[in-house]
């Protein structure tokens, strides 16, 4: 048949069949006049519309499949493995044939299920995979899960095990052919659960938990079966998204559909998908026709109907389901919770979702909760200490310390940030992981990730010896995990054992090598004082760089770069630029110039002209960053929230508070959409929005926003917590620069009696609401009471150290005025000498800083009539005392008049002629 | 009888990141015996009863074929060659099965009645010598009817492995079905 031919005949065909039947016999009568073209289309067209009804291709080739899977092997029947006799095949996995078997020698009547590996397919890796099986299995016991009875080498090489054979039936099948009841079925499967959870402690993950590996013997007991896929937890170190992953796509979790990370919560899903075909006779993510692909786009994309509702009755066979009116409300809650998409979102283990199951029973509410509710619970938490640190940032009078002290709050945040969410992960996966079987124990999510840890710790010492490569990972794991909850000394000795394990490695070793090292580097920052080994981790930095050189992948090198800025920042700002110059080329050619890293070093850049004062260069940078995230992350991405408040703390650093108010704002409403109005990030954006209203002047405003702030904090917090402290100390704050200085007392008194409750003795966050409110005091002439106040606070500033120097002899200032204000001009003129001397030490003789010392000088030099004293001072300081009066007109002039005035007095008419002529 | 090799599959030469159609259809026969025993454990497996799960079998053909390298084949190809190999499994299967109940290899044809679905099913081998008839006269309706009746694959997934519009695979699909039933009823 010709070409143009079959396409005519093909047009014709599609023409017809879009007519209604009653009109295609006419129609193509009258478009075609070649009768065989007309008989062929007729032929198809009569075709199509009998395989709509009976799809006989299809079926063909489903027939074929049945047949390839009823059909015989190849006999191998009688052959002998070991002490076996092969009696038939009874199935085949991802590794091999399994065979039943019995005792070749009769020494007793035991029959055994054998597996064994195919010789064509012995590949190295599954020669592995097969004795780690073998590991697996000769450390599990469990009445429920088939044992190990023998394992070791056929005749022609190839390893086989022998393990308990399990005459049964599948669970679903069980359930059906006995009309079992929901209690039965229940109960079944917590039977179920408590082997799997077994499992789970034992470092087992099964992967591959379906009916047909969930046997019933005939005397009613559920036995687990093929581990064939199973793994230790161990070795899923590194490459676990790589690895071949056999599944069974009805039964798969999204994670495993993606090839991701497999944990216990893998298992979890599976068993929510058992659980529900046990309860409905259905599978959640299938349909009687679906192919493997709709499957698992299900499984990645749709809720599966409520158990109630599951499938259509009248397709489950009689038995397989459990009357729907049954399954409403905790049930449905329990098994959607198992199959939440988000592994995090699932119950945290086994034992959880048996807990709830048994609670179901025993007519006890569940634990899960049917709504989100739990899952914006554990953002809460995942967030809770970066947001307590990002608030305790705090506002003082003095322009310069709040913005330089939230920087650094800031900073930290930013470190910590991405780090966060894959530790609390870890945290609960290694919870999960290692705790033992405690259903009365109830204690702080805190305490039992370090206990679990601390268990995972003793395990590591006897076990995996021989694999010190996957050791290293795990103790890479612990270690970050460790420091994450701020237990450095354990991190530090966990990390230094992880990195002995992977020198020792050389090879792939390199590559943990360098991560053990950037996280070693990082906790030297992370320790504070003493303990932080800054030489030394600087060291670590530089090999984890010499290592990612070595390797030449410039990502992860750029990685390396930041870790090691991470240490120039604390001395050498101008090379930390350049090192994060230096990754951020790096990261542009790899990632292109809008990615998510680069904006991140791009901001990092900003951090560092900002804290080398360079703040409208800080404030270019942050702009970009913003713009470029404003196009690339999702409307929702909390770092743009970060970025709007860093610009606004740019802002306010240049008393650009309208600016401020602006980027403050945008952070806001990010928070209140992406968290919630109640959240403790969106009491940190309310708070820190205050800050720019009240300075402009704005009291009430400010009052409402710190109103707002204090109670989601309280809430969030309990009365007693740092932000609360903070917000408390914010509102005395918004008083006192309104000039309702004794409004603003009793604010200051609370946040400093709720901080002195939450803090160690002498933490510098006790520092600034005893620093405002010595200011307050002094300003109602109160010098007496603030005395006292002031001393604790300069205590603090000089024993908690820090990057504030200068708050130690601005305290000293503030002192001096107080001792003044009671009459001991001596006392003062000492305090104010030597805060000017320490300021100068630090700024240099031409700060705003040393014009406050100076100024106060000048009035004691005056008051003793001391012109001679009064020309000394603002001839070597004028610069400074004009600084320290930028934008107060008024108070300049009147520094200018008492020098001119000293001058004069002084003799010095010339001198004073040109100080008054320059106003 | 597999064929023997000394090295592991995923250590042969990879083609280029476009994928190399022709480099993996000589592959094929390196990994059907492989591709084969995972067809036939996917067939024995759960739902063996209902469907086939080719797109798994796709997966693990990707696997193998690519080792932990996921980025080298297409996935176009891998789909392509998952779907050959499926054919070849049932067509193979059905021949043995023929020269058993025989003893010889003659191949005889089930004719089925259209109008009566549920007497004897279509052999799969007259639906593939049909298709090889199909495949002399358009090549792509072929391949088509290939992806979707033995890889499982959806109009999405076939259009974009063919890079044709969905429209367009439903379409020739439409017609290429309703030639091959016309062809096995005819016969």
């Amino acid at each position: 048949m010709s070409d143009a031919r079959w396409q005519a005949i093909e047009a014709l065909f599609h023409e017809v069949v879009a007519l209604p039947e009653s009109d295609r016999a006419a129609w193509l009568a009258a478009h075609c006049d070649d009768s065989a073209v007309r008989a062929e289309v007729a032929r198809l067209v009569a075709a199509d519309a009998q395989l709509a009804a009976a799809p006989v291709i299809h079926d063909a080739v489903q027939a074929a499949a049945r047949q390839v899977a009823l059909a015989e092997t190849d006999g191998a029947s009688g052959r002998r493995i070991g002490p076996w006799r092969l009696v038939r095949e009874i199935g085949r996995g991802g590794m091999g044939v399994v065979w039943l078997a019995e005792r070749a020698d009769g020494a007793y009547d035991a029959q055994v299920a054998i597996k064994q590996l195919r010789g064509a397919l012995v590949s190295e890796e599954l020669m592995r995979r097969f004795v780690t099986e073998r590991q697996i299995l000769a450390g599990l016991s469990h009445p429920h899960i088939a044992r190990l009875v023998d394992g070791g080498a056929a005749p022609d090489g190839t390893p086989y095990l022998a393990m308990e054979y399990v005459p049964g039936t599948t669970i679903t099948a069980w359930a059906a052919t006995r009309s079992l009841d929901l209690a039965a079925r229940l109960r079944l499967f917590l039977s179920v659960c408590d082997a799997v959870a077994y499992a789970h402690r034992a470092l087992v993950v099964h992967r591959d938990l379906k009916p047909s590996n969930i046997l019933v013997t005939p005397e009613g007991v559920p036995k687990l079966v093929d581990f064939g896929i199973a793994k230790l937890l161990h070795a899923t170190g590194a490459d676990e998204t790589a690895d071949s992953r056999p599944m069974t796509p009805a039964y798969a979790s999204p994670e495993q559909v993606r090839g991701e990370r497999i944990t216990v919560a893998t298992d979890v899903f599976s068993l929510g998908v058992v659980l529900y075909e046990l309860l409905t006779g259905h599978q959640p993510f299938r349909d009687a026709d679906d192919d493997a692909a709709s499957s698992q786009r299900r499984i990645l994309e749709t809720e599966p109907p409520p158990l109630s509702q599951a499938g259509r009755a009248a397709e489950a066979p009689p038995g397989a389901r459990v009357p729907p009116h049954l399954l409403a409300g905790d049930l449905d809650t329990i098994v959607r919770t198992a199959l939440r998409k988000d592994p995090a979102e699932r119950y945290a283990s086994v034992d959880r979702l048996a807990d709830d199951v048994r609670r179901h029973l025993e007519g006890r509410p569940v634990l899960a909760r049917p709504s989100t509710a739990g899952y914006v619970l554990r953002k809460f938490l995942a967030r809770h200490r970066a947001a307590a640190l990002a608030t305790t940032a705090g506002v003082v009078l003095l322009a310069g310390v709040t913005a330089y002290y939230t920087w650094s709050l800031a900073r930290a945040r930013d470190v910590a940030e991405r780090e966060r969410a894959t530790a609390e992960q870890t945290a609960a996966f290694l919870t999960t992981m290692f705790r033992s079987a405690d259903p009365t124990a109830a204690r702080g999510a805190t305490l039992t990730v370090r206990e679990a840890l601390d268990v995972a710790r003793t395990r590591m010492a006897t076990e995996l010896v021989e694999q010190p490569a996957v050791r290293a990972r795990l103790l890479l794991t612990m270690g970050a995990t460790y420091a994450n909850l701020s237990l450095f000394a354990v991190a530090d000795t966990v990390l230094r054992e992880a990195l002995a394990l992977a020198d020792s490695e050389g090879g792939t070793g390199t590559v943990t090598a360098a991560s053990v090292l950037e996280r070693l580097a990082r906790l030297q920052v992370e320790r504070t004082g003493a303990e932080g080994r800054f030489d030394e981790g600087r060291a670590f930095a530089d090999r984890a760089v010499a290592l990612r050189e070595a390797a030449g992948d410039p990502v992860p090198l750029a990685g390396a770069l930041m870790s090691v800025a991470a240490f120039q920042l604390q001395s050498a700002l101008d090379s930390a630029g350049r090192t994060y110059e230096r990754a951020l080329a790096l990261q542009r050619a790899a990632l292109g110039d809008e990615h998510r890293d680069v904006l991140t070093t791009r901001y990092s850049l900003a951090m560092v002209a900002m804290r080398q004062g360079r703040v409208p260069a800080a404030i270019e940078q942050l702009a970009d960053v913003h713009a470029a995230q404003g196009r690339v992350l999702p409307p929702d991405d909390p770092q743009r929230g970060q970025t709007a408040n860093m610009l606004a703390v740019a802002w306010a650093q240049l008393d650009r508070h309208d600016s401020a108010r602006v980027y403050y704002t945008e952070a806001l409403t990010l928070a209140e959409r992406v968290f919630g109005p109640d959240h403790a990030e969106t009491a940190a954006a309310l708070h820190n929005l205050a800050t720019a209203v009240q300075a402009l002047g704005e009291r009430d405003s400010s009052l409402a926003l710190l109103e707002r702030a204090l109670a989601i904090r309280r809430a969030r917090f309990g009365p007693q917590s740092g932000p609360v402290a903070n917000t408390l100390m914010t509102i005395g704050n918004a008083h006192n620069y309104a000039g309702a200085w004794s409004e603003a007392v009793p604010w200051y008194r609370e946040a400093i009696a709720v901080y002195d409750a939450v803090l160690p003795p002498l933490h510098r966050s006790a520092y600034y609401p005893r620093f405002n409110l010595g200011l307050a005091l002094n300003s109602l002439r109160r010098h007496a009471e603030a005395e006292p106040i002031l001393r604790e606070a300069l205590r603090i500033a000089e024993e908690s150290g820090g990057a504030d120097a200068h708050t130690a002899p601005m305290t000293q200032f503030v002192l001096g005025e107080s001792a003044r204000g009671q009459g001991r001009v001596r006392d003062a003129a000492a305090l104010y000498t030597t805060a000017l001397e320490r300021l100068e030490r630090i700024h240099g003789p031409a700060h705003y800083r040393v014009g406050h010392p100076v100024e106060a000088l000048v009035a004691l030099a005056l008051d003793r009539e001391d012109p001679a004293e009064v020309v000394r001072l603002y001839r070597t300081y004028w610069t400074a005392v004009e600084a320290r009066f930028a934008g107060d007109a008024k108070g300049l002039g009147g520094a200018r008049a008492r020098f001119v005035q000293a001058l004069r007095s002084t003799g010095d008419a010339a001198a004073a002629d040109s100080v008054a002529g320059a106003s | 009888m597999p064929p023997q090799f000394d090295d592991d599959v995923s250590r042969q030469p990879k083609p280029g990141p476009d994928g190399d159609g022709e480099r993996l259809e000589q592959l094929l026969p390196l990994v059907y015996a492989e591709l084969r025993e995972i067809a036939e454990r996917q067939l024995r497996g759960e739902h063996a009863a209902i469907t086939l799960q080719p797109t798994a079998l796709a997966h693990e053909a990707y696997l193998r074929l690519a080792g932990a390298d996921l980025a080298w084949a297409g996935r176009t190809h891998v789909l392509a060659v998952a779907a050959r190999t499926m054919r070849r499994i049932l067509v193979d299967e059905a021949r043995r099965r023929h020269a058993d109940r025989r003893g010889g290899g003659a191949v005889q044809v089930t004719m089925p009645s259209l109008a009566a679905p549920q007497a004897d099913p279509i052999d799969v081998l007259a639906v593939d010598v049909a298709l090889a008839r199909l495949a002399e006269r358009d090549e792509r309706k072929a391949r088509m009817v290939e992806l979707r009746h033995f890889a499982g694959l959806t109009l999405e997934e076939i259009a974009e492995v063919l890079d044709v519009s969905i429209a367009t695979v439903h379409r020739d699909l439409r017609f290429a079905t309703s030639w091959l039933a016309a062809e096995l009823s005819a016969e």
